[in-house]
């Protein structure tokens, strides 16, 4: 409710201002050319990939926003599946840290950036944790969950939705694999855990929306809630039935339902199937599906004798056509890439895209995609809302941020490496405490924001201990961290150096060198104010330091970056 | 020049807070906030000693009624009732004077019950109002939102009454109507985990790592350390109007005026004798030892006299698996509970076990029907208090386990007898608080029979 009185008090002044902006003072870029300014090539990469380079800006100028956008998705996908493969090691050697590896990779060097970066936001929608113990059995399997929310990152929503949803680990992490028909007389009921959070989280949500993502509201002003137990219950039993694939290898062709033979990771590398060959002699073989009628939203009837592939299609189609998915979801992945409190107007303007790309396709992702990041909002959003637009960083990503700018290397362990993200910045991807993410998308921390009717869920990680953890970890990935340092003197966390020959000289110059680092790290937008500050500091430093620790221009330089990363104008990403 | 004279910065801030409240219908929106600032200038030398409650958070849903279960003519309802989930009732520990049994894993448990010093309240759970089971299935009384799911039935026990969206939750609230009690900066609420909404009050709790205090080691990296904080400090304190460059400072502020003070506390306590009582490797005992040593670090201080510590332990969400997750669930709170009051009591720690108390929360127990091999979200269950304050026993009636009982609403849900109100007001009216003090907590409270339920004094 704060946040609906957010907008409404801005609203009026938000449109002046977009106005102003479209008329006067703003130059609204021209997508499909160039005529992009490095800095504005610079705050692009931080919403659509990892991190800018100096490589990325040219590419984008080059390119135009649009045009880059449409040449990511045509790149082959960096896929973790692969990548673990890759290592040569036989499976049962295989941990989930080799799936950390692959991911940090490509995240730091992949060249499909917008489609890694894609994909990320959506597994912190669809979430599954190796904290689960059988997801963390099965590191290949979970590279290759991650594979799939990469691989439909640019394609349909709704074919996500089934890819998902029939995923063995999803099936174990909200036990929907060999999930049962009810036996009401042995006190036996379906399992809700996934029916529940399909609508929850990853689909319409709990209230019915409008198309700008505000909340429908009764004559009484209460919300109006999308589903009810009921709905529950009957979804449950419409997720029924399904069990491993390749059930039948060795059993005459029949279903055995229960089956479970520890594999390792094979079990969770085909999806799921059903399990409609039974031998009415056996009981193991038994079809758990629930085929008696069902209905959803007190209107929608699954007629009986659908089997499971047929109620669970129509199932994802009706809710894939929800009216709410398109705000509920656009608004996240907005969230995710851009700000956290975008306006009503920027939300439905998203929707309408989930809703038609334009040639009368639902749910297409990619266009979804370059909507959120097309959108005057996106482009202009420091100018047209200077205190609401932006988000806090997420703590990894800062790391990656910094690696990808400085060209990172890992030299202690053959691979990008971390053991330690989930403690140091709470985040580890497809490692939340809970299917709610690292953070909730409404989380407003008491102070500041809540006052201001905003939210920041980013917030929700940068607790006393966890802001301490942050820095303290940029700082042992930046001081001292060059390439070509001795060994012994490289981080044990990550092992991964930083190229900073081109920073080394600019440091000569310390205008040189901030110009710079302003551009790869804040996209130009470093306040006077701060600027001099840290000019004065690093201005203590000469060049040529007499330590021979430090390599000539390599003290102010380390300084800068460190202070530049934990300074609360760098940690708004705007 | 910042961080000189630190420890004035809260009594500024509470300054500051007085006089936006006049003019900020922000402040104002906040009920209380006036009378907190203004209170907390007030001198609390008079002040009664030392106390400290302990949430213990079991989130995901504990299957409470496979923890406390029925042992004389009830057991063969139970055992109808959770059929493949059912516990041997020659398993379980007896709790003299009951007709119950504690869970196989909890055998310290069930010697404390039997010397006096734990609580078991029973089919406690979310309500606005009293509701029967027509009115439930009927909907003829007002019935708490979403129920049966995770993070809104979570919510709702954080912050009790759905409708007073604020933001804040029980233990914030309280600690925001006790401020007086301390005059540490230590946020009275203490996480030894994570935010969660149940510890936010006007300001959020401090998180505790529990594994040791960490600085900003940028104070600390070779020479000119101290010219780097200072600029450091500078970038910090930019005059900024994003609100959220302005968290971002306020984080960083506190962090730091906190380290000072509570390293050095810590720093003289002794080590804690029963370390090798706790399990080795468990989150929750890493949780409970920090949260014993902060007791010990503080209790002495006139500065500190009310605590308020979350702990919490993931887990307990089983829909598959239940009979072995549960064990091995149950069996390391069993252990880390009963060292955590072991060490208390400890001459090292000159007894505070009358001066801490511990209580679960979990959001809700489970289905007592089965779904194949685990069970899924219900709505009342049973939570237990523990504590030399605590006057031990039952609490409430323990409900009919029968499927389709009056109390069931659905294959094993069962409509709490008593509120969570009424659970939570009882807890923090032990910490000081009164029947006015607790109605501004509790909005709902006055719709149920008794605002204590007397487990504590």
């Amino acid at each position: 409710m704060q946040r609906q009185g957010f907008w409404t008090g801005l609203l009026c002044s938000v449109s002046l201002l977009a106005q102003a902006a479209v008329t006067d003072t703003i130059q609204i870029s021209d997508f499909e050319s160039s005529g992009i300014s490095p800095a504005e090539a610079a705050r692009f990469l931080n919403q659509a990939s990892f991190g800018p380079t100096e490589e990325a800006i040219a590419q984008v100028q080059a390119d135009g926003y649009r045009n880059w956008i449409r040449k990511q998705w045509a790149l082959p996908q960096s896929s973790e599946y692969t990548f673990m493969q890759g290592l040569g090691l036989p499976q049962d050697q295989l941990y989930q840290d080799h799936r950390i590896q692959a991911w940090l990779t490509y995240a730091t060097t992949g060249p499909d950036q917008l489609r890694q970066r894609v994909a990320w936001a959506l597994s912190q929608i669809w979430v599954i944790s190796d904290l689960n113990a059988e997801i963390e059995a099965r590191p290949l399997a979970t590279a290759q969950y991650y594979d799939l929310l990469a691989q439909h990152a640019g394609g349909s929503y709704r074919d996500l939705m089934e890819a998902v949803t029939i995923n063995p680990l999803m099936g174990h992490y909200l036990s929907m694999f060999q999930n049962r028909k009810p036996d009401l007389a042995n006190g036996i009921r379906a399992d809700e855990n996934y029916a529940r959070e399909i609508m929850q989280l990853f689909t319409i949500g709990l209230v019915e929306l409008n198309p700008d993502g505000s909340v429908i509201t009764d004559g009484n002003g209460n919300p109006v809630p999308t589903y009810g137990q009921v709905d529950i219950e009957n979804l449950a039993r419409i997720f029924t039935g399904w069990t491993r694939g390749n059930w039948d290898s060795n059993h005459d062709g029949y279903c055995q339902y229960w089956e479970f033979i520890y594999d390792g990771d094979n079990t969770g590398l085909l999806p799921m199937e059903s399990c409609e060959l039974v031998n009415p002699s056996d009981s193991n073989t038994y079809n758990y599906h629930d085929t008696d009628g069902k209905v959803l939203f007190t209107s929608v009837n699954f007629p009986a004798g659908q089997d499971a592939r047929q109620d669970l299609a129509q199932a994802l189609d009706v809710l894939f056509n929800h009216p709410n998915v398109g705000p509920f979801i656009g608004k996240q992945l907005i969230q995710r890439l851009v700000t956290s409190n975008p306006s009503p107007a920027y939300v439905q303007r998203v929707a309408a895209v989930f809703d038609d790309n334009g040639e009368g396709v639902r749910g297409d992702l990619a266009a979804v995609v370059e909507a959120i990041l097309l959108d005057e909002e996106a482009r202009n959003g420091p100018t047209l809302l200077p205190n609401a637009f932006g988000k806090l960083r997420e703590p990894l990503l800062r790391q990656i941020h910094l690696w990808r700018a400085f060209h990172a290397q890992p030299v202690r362990y053959g691979q990008f490496s971390d053991d330690s993200s989930d403690q140091v910045y709470a985040q580890t991807p497809l490692r939340a405490p809970s299917v709610f993410n690292f953070y909730r998308p409404d989380y407003s921390p008491q102070g500041a924001i809540s006052n201001a009717g905003m939210v920041g869920p980013e917030f929700q990680i940068l607790t006393a201990s966890l802001a301490t953890s942050t820095a303290n970890r940029l700082l042992d990935l930046i001081m001292g961290q060059w390439v070509g340092q001795d060994l012994n003197e490289v981080n044990w966390e990550t092992g991964v150096v930083l190229n900073l020959s081109t920073e080394f000289a600019m440091a000569a110059d310390l205008n040189t060198l901030l110009d710079h680092l302003d551009l790869l790290l804040m996209s130009g937008q470093m306040s006077a104010a701060m600027r001099s500050t840290l000019y004065n500091y690093l201005a203590t430093f000469p060049y040529n330091d007499s330590d021979p620790y430090w390599p000539d221009g390599a003290r102010r330089t380390c300084e800068a970056i460190y202070l530049i990363m934990t300074s609360p104008e760098y940690a708004i990403q705007r | 020049m910042l961080n000189k004279n630190r420890k004035h910065t809260r009594r500024e801030f509470l300054h500051r807070c007085l006089a936006a409240s006049i003019g900020s219908a922000g402040w104002l929106g906040f009920g209380g906030s006036l009378q907190l600032a203004s209170a907390a200038l007030k001198d609390t030398s008079a002040l009664p000693g030392y106390k400290a409650l302990v949430c213990l958070y079991l989130s995901g849903g504990n299957d409470s009624y496979n923890m406390l279960v029925p042992t004389g003519s009830g057991y063969n309802t139970y055992q109808a009732s959770r059929s493949n989930l059912a516990i041997a009732s020659s398993q379980l520990h007896g709790l003299n004077g009951t007709a119950h049994g504690l869970h196989p894993a909890m055998p310290r448990l069930a010697t404390r019950y039997n010397q006096g010093q734990v609580a078991f309240v029973n089919n406690v759970g979310t309500l606005v109002v009293p509701a029967t089971k027509s009115e439930v299935l009927n909907e003829t009384v007002p019935l708490p939102k979403q129920l049966f799911s995770h993070a809104d039935q979570q919510t709702q026990w954080e912050m009790t009454a759905a409708d007073a969206v604020d933001g804040r939750g029980w233990l914030g609230r309280a600690a925001d109507l006790l401020a007086t009690y301390n005059t540490s900066l230590l946020p009275m609420n203490i996480s030894l985990r994570d935010i969660r909404t149940l510890q936010i009050g006007n300001q959020a709790p401090y998180v505790l790592n529990p594994h040791g205090l960490e600085d900003f080691q940028h104070r600390h990296w070779g020479e000119g350390d101290a010219a780097r904080q200072q600029v450091f400090e500078s970038l910090q304190h930019l005059a900024q109007t994003h609100p959220m460059m302005q968290a971002f400072t306020q984080v960083h502020d506190d962090t730091l005026a906190i380290y000072d003070e509570l390293s050095t506390d810590l720093a003289a306590v002794p080590a804690i004798p029963n370390e090798s009582a706790y399990p080795a490797g468990q989150s929750l005992a890493s949780q409970l030892k920090m949260v014993a040593r902060v007791i010990k670090s503080q209790a002495a201080k006139n500065t500190v006299n009310r605590q308020i510590f979350m702990v919490r332990m993931g887990g307990y969400d089983f829909h598959d698996r239940l009979l072995n997750a549960q064990q091995e669930r149950l069996s390391i709170v069993d252990q880390c509970v009963d060292a955590f009051f072991n060490t208390l009591n400890s001459s090292q720690w000159g007894g505070l076990g009358s001066n801490v108390t511990l209580f679960s929360l979990s959001e809700f127990a489970r289905t007592l029907s089965s779904n194949g091999d685990g069970s899924d979200h219900a709505w009342g269950g049973v939570q237990f208090v523990v504590g030399d304050a605590v006057q031990g026993g039952m609490v409430g009636a323990y409900p009919d386990l029968a499927l389709g009982s009056n109390q069931d609403v659905d294959g094993g849900r069962l409509i709490p007898d008593i509120a969570v109100e009424q659970y939570a007001a009882t807890l923090v009216r032990w910490l000081g608080l009164g029947d006015a003090e607790l109605a501004t907590i509790f909005p709902n409270l006055g719709n149920f029979n008794s605002n204590n339920l007397g487990f504590l004094p």
